[in-house]
């Protein structure tokens, strides 16, 4: 049995909605996204994996970025908002989720 | 900062190359960034730091993943772009370039040397000599030489003035080629 191939092509093809959802509800920054994940352990994700693909959804303009400077003396952080683009995007992911869902407890005989 | 997390961002920059250097720029930004926020708020170690980014090539790599799928990708589409560009950009290029290349300095040069002649006429008159092999000639207006030198003045300017237009030309052209070859093929 090798669940943990499953696992990491489930993680591959939910860490974008899982980083549209969080940044849907405020501005995160690159490294707060990643501690984030990481409290739960199918989601989380290394560097590799997050910096590119929010590059990914800044370039396709699901997301915008800025630099902010900090309060505690550490250097400028890149946070990143949705927009309305991102918004239109996750609304839709939502909508397949929720089939994803609804069919799988079918399934399940719920 | 740590010099062994300075090198391995300066591994990353390096393998980061295809990207245009604004653009790296801002990648390296970040991951310092988090770096130093792993360092103050985590208290993690360089060592601990390097051992959670990763081999800092297959980061670079992660980042140039989506440029090297697109860039490898054939399309048709994208083949006939190129054509089309190559076509229009030669052909044009072929009378564009040398055609401006050309007037630009000559009409530039005439634009010196007519006021000079007309200069060296109206000395000439002055001093009571006909220089019979300069004229100033419109059809068959030829006026005396004060008349010639203004005209002569007149004349230098505008050729200075198409003379710099087609400089301007010259190099608005260019730079037009060459934003449309970065839009087609990035």
């Amino acid at each position: 049995m090798n669940i943990d191939e499953w696992k990491s092509q489930i993680k591959r093809g939910t860490l974008e909605y899982c980083i549209l959802l969080m940044i849907s509800s405020k501005k995160y920054y690159g490294y707060e996204i990643l501690q984030k994940l990481d409290d739960y352990p199918i989601i989380a994700a290394k560097e590799s994996t997050i910096y590119p693909l929010l590059r990914r959804l800044l370039k396709e303009e699901y997301l915008t970025s800025s630099w902010q400077e900090t309060t505690e003396g550490l250097p400028p952080r890149k946070y990143y908002t949705i927009t309305d683009k991102g918004r239109e995007y996750l609304y839709a992911m939502s909508e397949e989720w929720d089939n994803l869902l609804s069919a799988i407890s079918d399934l399940k005989g719920e | 900062m740590d010099r062994t997390l300075e090198k391995y961002l300066d591994i990353v920059d390096k393998h980061l190359k295809p990207l245009p250097a604004s653009e790296r720029a801002d990648i390296i930004r970040e991951i310092k960034s988090s770096m130093v926020e792993m360092e103050t708020t985590d208290l993690l170690s360089a060592q601990e730091i390097i051992q959670r980014l990763g081999d800092p090539r297959e980061l670079a790599r992660a980042y140039l993943g989506d440029l090297i799928t697109n860039n490898t990708h054939f399309s048709w589409r994208k083949a006939v772009t190129i054509c089309a560009f190559y076509s229009l950009a030669g052909l044009s290029g072929i009378i564009v370039i040398p055609t401006l290349g050309i007037i630009a300095p000559v009409f530039s040069l005439c634009g010196i040397l007519v006021p000079i002649a007309g200069l060296v006429k109206l000395a000439g008159y002055f001093f009571g000599f006909d220089l019979p092999f300069l004229l100033f000639q419109f059809g068959s207006y030829s006026p005396a030489a004060p008349m010639s030198f203004i005209l002569s003045l007149f004349t230098g300017v505008i050729l200075l003035v198409l003379g710099y237009g087609s400089w301007k030309l010259l190099l608005r052209y260019i730079e037009i080629v060459s934003k449309k070859k970065k839009l087609y093929f990035s």
